[in-house]
C-alpha cells in the first residue's frame, strides 16, 4: 500500500507534472510516458522520499536519458526539437512574453544550460538540487543557470534600459 | 548593445516572465490517479511473486549442477556384504524310493545324535533348513538298495553313504549270497566230482 494518498498526490501532479513534462522533453520525445512512469514509482515507495520533488524530476531525468537511449534517435531528437518547440508551452495571452519564441529561444540553447533553466523556473529547485541532480555543484548550475538566460534574453531580444542614455540636444 | 552584460535584476525579471509561460502538460490526470491507485493497491507479494519463478528456476540449476557434478566427479565406492543364499533342497531320497532308507547305528553315537542325522526323523522337522539336514549324514539305506538309491547316495556324500561290508557280507551262509571267483571254483569242482572229496 502506498504511502501517499491521493490528495498528496494529486497536489503532487498539479505542482509538479506540467514542469516535468517539459523536463523530460528535453531528452526524448515521449515525455508524458516517462512523467506516469516515475509517478508511479513514487506511489510504489513503501516510504515516499523526504523531498518529493528532487526525487522525481531525478527519476525523470533517468527515465528520459533510457528512453532516448531506447528510440536511438537522440541525435535526431536534438534536431527536431526546434521543430516542436511550439508544443512546449501554452500559447500566452496579453503583454507576456510570446510562448513559440521562448519555446524557440530555449531549444536553442546547450542541453546543460537548458535543464538548470526548466529545473530551476519551472521545477522550482535550488542551485544546490539542480547540482547534484545534474552531478554538479551548485555553483556549475547557478553559472549555467545566469548563462543561459543571457543567452536567452539576447535571443528574445529584450533590450536592457540603457543606464546612460544619451542626451538630446 | 549585445556586448554589456545583464545585471541580476535583469535576468529575474527576464526570468520572472519566463516563469509566466505556462509548460504544456499533456498528461492525463485522471488516468494517471487511476493507475496510481492501482498500483497503490498492489500487494507486495505479487511483486515478490514476479522473482518467485526466476528465482527458483536459477536456484534449481544451481542445484542441478552441483548434483550432476558430484555425480561425475565421485569415486566409486566398493561395498563387501556377505549375502547368503540357501542352496537348493536337494531331492530327498526317501522319497524317491519309498523304501526303508536306514542307516545302521554307529557305536559312538548317541541317540540324539542319531536321531539328528536320521533323514526320515529330521523330516517331520521343517524347520531346519534343507541344507542342514543334509549336513547330519548320509541317509540310510536298506538291505536291498536299489540301483537308484545308491547311485544318489554315493553322488551325494561318496563311497561312504554305502551300506557297510558286514550288511552285505553278512549273510554269506544264506544261499543266495554271491561268492568269489575262488569260492566259485572250489564249488563248482566239488559239483563236478562229488566222489573226488570221498576220495580225498
Amino acid at each position: 500500500m502506498s504511502a501517499l494518498g491521493p490528495e498528496v498526490l494529486g497536489r503532487i501532479l498539479d505542482e509538479h507534472a506540467a514542469a516535468l513534462v517539459l523536463y523530460a522533453r528535453q531528452w526524448c520525445d515521449s515525455p508524458e510516458d516517462v512523467v506516469q512512469e516515475a509517478v508511479l514509482a513514487l506511489v510504489r515507495q513503501r516510504t515516499p522520499p523526504a523531498e518529493v520533488a528532487p526525487w522525481l524530476f531525478r527519476v525523470v531525468r533517468n527515465g528520459a536519458i533510457a528512453a532516448a537511449r531506447r528510440s536511438g534517435r537522440r541525435h535526431r531528437r536534438e534536431q527536431a526539437v526546434a521543430a516542436a518547440r511550439d508544443e512546449w508551452f501554452l500559447p500566452t495571452e496579453g503583454d507576456g512574453l510570446d510562448a513559440a519564441a521562448a519555446s524557440a529561444a530555449l531549444a536553442g540553447l546547450p542541453l546543460e544550460e537548458r535543464e538548470a533553466i526548466v529545473a530551476r523556473l519551472w521545477g522550482g529547485l535550488s542551485f544546490d538540487q539542480i547540482g547534484k541532480l545534474s552531478g554538479t555543484s551548485s555553483s556549475t548550475a547557478h553559472r549555467r543557470y545566469q548563462t543561459g538566460l543571457a543567452a536567452l534574453r539576447e535571443r528574445l531580444g529584450v533590450t536592457c534600459p540603457d543606464e546612460n542614455p544619451p542626451k538630446k540636444n | 548593445m549585445p556586448g554589456r552584460e545583464p545585471s541580476e535584476e535583469e535576468l529575474n525579471r527576464l526570468a520572472a516572465a519566463l516563469g509566466g509561460l505556462a509548460p504544456r502538460g499533456g498528461l492525463n490526470r485522471d488516468r494517471l490517479m487511476y493507475l496510481a491507485g492501482q498500483a497503490a493497491a498492489e500487494p507486495s507479494s505479487a511483486r515478490i511473486g514476479r522473482w518467485a519463478w526466476p528465482t527458483g528456476t536459477a536456484a534449481l540449476v544451481v542445484l542441478s549442477a552441483t548434483l550432476t557434478a558430484l555425480l561425475v566427479l565421485r569415486q566409486p565406492q566398493v561395498v563387501v556384504r556377505m549375502v547368503y543364499v540357501p542352496a537348493p533342497a536337494a531331492a530327498p531320497i526317501e522319497a524317491t524310493t519309498g523304501a526303508d532308507v536306514s542307516l545302521p547305528p554307529r557305536s559312538n553315537e548317541s541317540p540324539s545324535m542319531r536321531q539328528s542325522r536320521d533323514p526320515l526323523d529330521a523330516a517331520p522337522r521343517d524347520d531346519t533348513p534343507p541344507t542342514l539336514r543334509m549336513i547330519g549324514g548320509p541317509p540310510r539305506l536298506g538291505p536291498q538298495p536299489t540301483y537308484g538309491q545308491l547311485r544318489d547316495a554315493v553322488l551325494t556324500w561318496g563311497v561312504d553313504a554305502l551300506p557297510e561290508q558286514t550288511a552285505a557280507t553278512g549273510g554269506a551262509s544264506s544261499p543266495t549270497a554271491p561268492l568269489g571267483q575262488r569260492e566259485l571254483l572250489k564249488a563248482l569242482l566239488e559239483e563236478a566230482s562229488p566222489h573226488r572229496g570221498d576220495a580225498s
